[in-house]
């Protein structure tokens, strides 16, 4: 039963705010696909901004939301003298927003392919693979939010950066994705393109990356020091 | 009032976070867009132009520093009732307008003084490599009629926002605003962007200081939506749109004001 108790906690602590973002983009993105062309967009360009919605403002909400979650807490002192390390409870946080977030991505998802809108969209590849559209960079941003949050300590200077890092990734995409090393770890490969056949080994390095991002993160949480000492203001 | 705007001024300008984050943006703004930022020619082979590069140079910094500039007002307005010390101040013998306004004033001062610096810096930096002691004066001038009037408004919106909505969500949207009406391009999908109502300063650009666009078009977008928020770009409209942005941030502050009364009754 603890568990169950902990996880109703997170999702508490969340807020209906943070928890009611994810659904209200699907439904958007449902509208959108129903009434589209009635509002007199073009097929592709409706296609485009469903993907985008997913590519773009998923990974916006998960980076976001992992860059506040730490810093908040209350009675930090307690929560460490508890058996549960506080890494754990971090993690179970970003669990919660995190998988409420992809399983939003994945409905959202099937709402494209039951529209046939995945053909529509170059670039995007068939199967399952379609998932990691949203998936790879979703867990990228958050595993900088991780990072940043957790060697700033503020939660205005970690989300400053994921805003940052996705905006700069839009506004100068062309630059980004002429050289190589920047390409692979580019944000946005399917709606902005690629180069074919880079597709994959993009969201490889954008799984793997985001991996080496949490490590860094790790030993940052796990110093109580640095937790107590709380939000910079 | 000056209290309040000498206080807040100061307590934001100190803080180290500020400053480091606006460094980390200047790195990435001088990585991203660096061919454009060390010549700055959009394209127009108009760089060694003083005004010209300025209003370039006030574009490329506007897009990415005016995301660091609305994040960190974000928290100032709904700091004091979370620290608890909000009715404290009420008992202050101060109007609550007049603190307003002067914490409005006092952070959106400190936290634009970053952005003058890369600005301002930047000028100098052409002055010398350039020889132009007119950059100078341009610089100043584009400042004030092109970046000024945005960051009023942009002030003004996120200090109020967060009251309507946790900082959380407000910020998510704030990025997802800045990108969508400010800088896409008009005839993408139905945007604020290019309007009257955008906070780029496009209008003082093209209307004050005859920017050309680099297909050489006169300003607009035959195919975009919301084409009647896009009057033909004149002076008297630049002057227009700078009204426009004092206006919006003053109904915002109006408005804030007046949601602090309904929840203090």
């Amino acid at each position: 039963m603890k568990p169950f108790v902990l996880w109703a906690h997170e999702v508490r602590r969340a807020g209906p705010a943070a928890l009611a973002g994810p659904p209200a983009l699907v439904l958007l993105m449902t509208l959108l696909a129903i009434l589209g062309a009635r509002l007199g967009s073009r097929e592709p360009t409706t296609a485009f901004m469903l993907a985008g919605s997913l590519e773009m403002l998923i990974p916006l909400i998960t980076g976001m939301a992992a860059a506040s979650s730490l810093g908040r807490d209350q009675a930090v002192e307690l929560q460490l003298t508890l058996p549960v390390g506080y890494r754990s409870t971090v993690l179970r946080r970003l669990a919660v927003t995190a998988g409420w977030t992809g399983l939003c991505a994945a409905a959202g998802s099937a709402v494209l392919a039951l529209g046939g809108w995945w053909a529509l969209v170059p670039g995007a590849p068939r199967g399952l693979a379609v998932q990691l559209t949203w998936l790879a960079p979703a867990l990228w941003l958050a595993a900088l939010g991780l990072l940043a949050s957790a060697a700033f300590g503020s939660a205005v200077a970690a989300t400053t950066t994921v805003a940052l890092v996705w905006v700069a990734e839009q506004v100068v995409a062309g630059p980004l994705q002429a050289s190589l090393p920047s390409r692979l770890l580019y944000l946005f490969a399917t709606t902005r393109g690629t180069v074919p056949g880079d597709w994959t080994a993009n969201r490889v390095v954008l799984l793997t990356t985001a991996v080496l991002l949490v490590a860094a993160a790790w030993p940052l949480l796990g110093r109580a020091e640095r937790v107590l000492g709380g939000e910079k203001e | 009032m000056i209290a309040t705007l000498r206080y807040e001024f100061l307590m934001q300008i100190r803080r180290p976070v500020m400053w480091i984050v606006y460094g980390l943006t200047f790195v990435v703004l001088v990585a991203t867009m660096w061919p454009g930022y060390r010549t700055l020619d959009l394209g127009l082979g108009d760089g060694h132009d003083p005004k010209a590069a300025m209003l370039a140079s006030a574009r490329l910094t506007m897009s990415l520093l005016a995301i660091v500039y609305g994040c960190l007002l974000a928290d100032r307005l709904i700091r004091d009732r979370r620290l608890g010390i909000a009715t404290i101040l009420e008992a202050a013998p101060c109007s609550a307008a007049g603190r307003l306004v002067g914490k409005y004033l006092g952070v959106c001062a400190a936290t634009a003084v970053p952005i003058a610096l890369v600005f301002f810096g930047r000028a100098v930096v052409y002055t010398f490599t350039e020889g132009k002691v007119e950059t100078l004066a341009w610089s100043l001038a584009v400042f004030a009629t092109v970046i000024l009037p945005g960051l009023i408004f942009l002030g003004a919106l996120a200090l109020a926002g967060p009251l309507l909505m946790p900082p959380l969500p407000f910020r998510v949207l704030f990025v997802a605003y800045w990108f969508w009406g400010n800088l896409i391009p008009a005839d993408m999908m139905p945007t604020l962007s290019h309007t009257i109502f955008a906070a780029t300063g496009d209008y003082a650009a093209y209307g004050l200081f005859d920017r050309a666009r680099p297909d050489a078009v006169v300003y607009g977008w035959p195919d975009a939506a919301l084409n009647f928020l896009r009057p033909a770009a004149t002076p008297a409209v630049a002057v227009l749109w700078m009204g426009v942005m004092v206006a919006l941030a003053a109904a915002i502050l109006l408005l804030t004001r007046l949601h602090a009364a309904r929840s203090e009754s």
